[in-house]
């Protein structure tokens, strides 16, 4: 392994091997890759195309992980990593590249091991940064083919435009708590602007706009389970595979050969567990005519891309619902506990906390009782569709006037727990209090009680 | 990566073979784990099944639901919003909408000439945003 301008590479095959197209397999490689060669459909020409391909894998995450490994022991012959985190313990229920001894260490570094460990013969260049309109051009211009393993929309809106600006295809796939989705675009990749319909959609072809700010949650805020995960990224090396393979990567290969895209979605229940299995595959359209990045009239450019236009983090944080409530509506973690201590909370009053029930389930302040958010805006809804009073949101036996305190996970979702209290009346027009404790229980683990099992 | 309707109907197929199996032992299911699944049962006479994904699940609480049908897709939204005040701006203005597993484009308002679709009795369509993390 030699480090040439932070990148790692294997030179154990020679240079001449890896400048040159491979035409033949060396006794390593045919004994290693023998179990995948004689699969119908494989055969010497398609591993070969595998040796001499090249795949970016961005995200070396719960997609990026599960998705090098098959990558990895497929053969391909240049893998390229790009994230710019390190591994932390909260990672490894679903991160499988990474290990407990590695915790700290750049996930590019402790994957390439990992990766390494399973088969040395690969190519492995490293790219400990985070991919950005600056330089994702750069980075994605050498590959045949691109894994989008990221974490967030303007991640992938980014990649998926330098894809179709690059003529390169793109395996998407995406995955929070118990849902999963895989996507293959822009394959057979066409130049920009060619729409007749049969061409291949890309990213914005499918999801025009992005889901407003605040309301997309991460997997480290909403959690995710690892097999959820870890399916879509098996999958996603699964496509990837099949398209190199087959060569519909190489140029020229478009045209004749466009396969209906798919989106697959993956539902994993946990409420329901004697229940079946819920994969559904969807039959998406072909390009867009109008698609802001692949369609006719489209004026994205790499240069415009690099330069800061689009704006892709603008695009994603649009102006999202939430709301700043006035200082006389709010109390500190610190305010409302010293309150509590010394017995001058207001009688009879009631504290609501509305985080899922899952974090409730890890302790509480004392005396709060639980009112998940996703059940309390249901609620909201049904009252004001349907008539009838607001009071019935909160516990039986809580007394009309009682004054409120609500408290959240970090302080937002109280906020607009508050305004919806309000909205149906529940302040009595005033004469009720009802109150948001800033920066919910974050602030009360910083505050109040550090040994609170904050998740 | 093809999973058809069959591959539907054969998971309502199993899921029935599931519940034969519970019954044929003769053991209760609590209410509590009764499916509520997104294979969903034939909607009732005159409906529609709608299906939430991810975060359209969270914001209705529920994976599935039966509406009057017929109804034209261009008044989808609006049917939905009058249940669930803030979908549209929340959800549904960024998903992607399918009826029986196939990708349709949601009118845009306008009159653009294009045949006006509409959701018919016992159709399925899905609601679904997209998921961005990893």
């Amino acid at each position: 392994m030699s480090r040439k301008n932070g990148n790692y590479t294997n030179n154990h095959m020679g240079d001449a091997a890896q400048n040159g197209v491979r035409d033949s397999l060396a006794p390593e490689e045919f004994d290693r890759y023998s179990r995948q060669m004689i699969v119908p459909g494989m055969g010497k020409d398609s591993q070969l195309r595998l040796l001499n391909s090249h795949v970016l894998i961005i995200g070396a995450g719960g997609l990026g992980c599960p998705a090098a490994q098959y990558i990895t022991g497929a053969g391909v012959g240049t893998i390229g990593i790009v994230d710019g985190d390190v591994v932390e313990t909260s990672n490894l229920h679903r991160q499988v590249g990474h290990a407990t001894s590695r915790v700290g260490m750049l996930k590019v570094e402790s994957l390439i091991t990992h990766l390494r460990a399973l088969n040395p013969l690969p190519n492995y260049v490293a790219y400990p940064f985070p991919i950005s309109p600056e330089n994702a051009a750069e980075v994605i211009r050498g590959y045949d083919l691109v894994l989008d393993c990221t974490d967030n929309p303007a991640t992938r809106y980014l990649i998926s435009d330098i894809c179709v600006l690059l003529c390169k295809p793109l395996v998407s796939a995406a995955s929070v708590q118990k849902s999963g989705q895989l996507i293959v675009l822009n394959c057979p990749p066409a130049p920009q602007g060619l729409v007749d319909n049969k061409y291949a959609p890309c990213y914005r072809c499918c999801f025009r706009k992005p889901p407003p700010a605040g309301s997309m949650v991460s997997c480290g805020e909403a959690g995710i389970m690892g097999p959820v995960v870890g399916t879509m990224g098996v999958m996603q090396a699964g496509e990837a595979i099949k398209i190199l393979a087959s060569g519909l990567h190489l140029p020229g290969s478009e045209g004749g050969n466009l396969r209906e895209p798919t989106l697959l979605i993956y539902t994993y229940e946990l409420e329901n567990t004697i229940g079946p299995f819920s994969f559904r595959a969807l039959k998406m359209g072909g390009r867009k005519k109008n698609c802001f990045a692949c369609g006719e009239n489209s004026t994205l450019t790499l240069e415009g891309i690099k330069g800061g236009d689009p704006n892709y983090e603008q695009f994603c944080s649009l102006p999202s619902a939430k709301h700043t409530l006035p200082a006389e509506e709010r109390i500190t973690a610190s305010e409302y506990n010293a309150a509590r201590i010394s017995g001058k909370l207001p009688d009879g009053h009631i504290l609501v906390d509305t985080r899922e029930k899952e974090h409730f389930s890890f302790g509480s302040i004392p005396g709060a009782v639980n009112v998940p958010f996703g059940k309390l805006l249901t609620s909201a809804a049904k009252i004001k569709r349907e008539g009838g009073a607001g009071h019935g949101i909160l516990p039986h036996g809580v007394a009309e006037d009682a004054p409120i305190f609500v408290v959240c996970r970090k302080g937002l979702d109280s906020q607009e727990a508050v305004e919806k209290l309000k909205e149906l009346g529940m302040d009595n027009g005033g004469k009720r209090k009802i109150t948001d404790i800033k920066g919910g229980m974050q602030a009360w683990k910083e505050e109040v009680d550090p040994t609170f099992p904050f998740i | 990566m093809h999973v058809t309707t069959a591959m539907q109907r054969s998971q309502i197929t199993c899921h029935s073979a599931n519940q034969a199996f519970l019954l044929s032992k003769n053991i209760s299911i609590p209410t509590s784990i009764l499916p509520v699944t997104m294979t969903s049962s034939n909607p009732p006479k005159g409906h529609f099944n709608i299906l939430f994904f991810a975060a359209a699940g969270s914001f209705t609480s529920k994976h599935v639901e039966s509406l009057p049908a017929p109804l034209p897709l261009k008044k989808l939204f609006e049917t939905l919003e009058e249940r669930y005040k803030g979908i549209k701006e929340s959800i549904l203005d960024h998903s992607l909408v399918t009826i029986n597993l196939t990708y349709v484009d949601m009118p845009s308002g306008e009159d653009d000439g294009s045949e006006e679709l509409i959701i018919k009795e016992g159709d399925e369509v899905a609601i679904i945003p997209p998921v961005s993390s990893g």
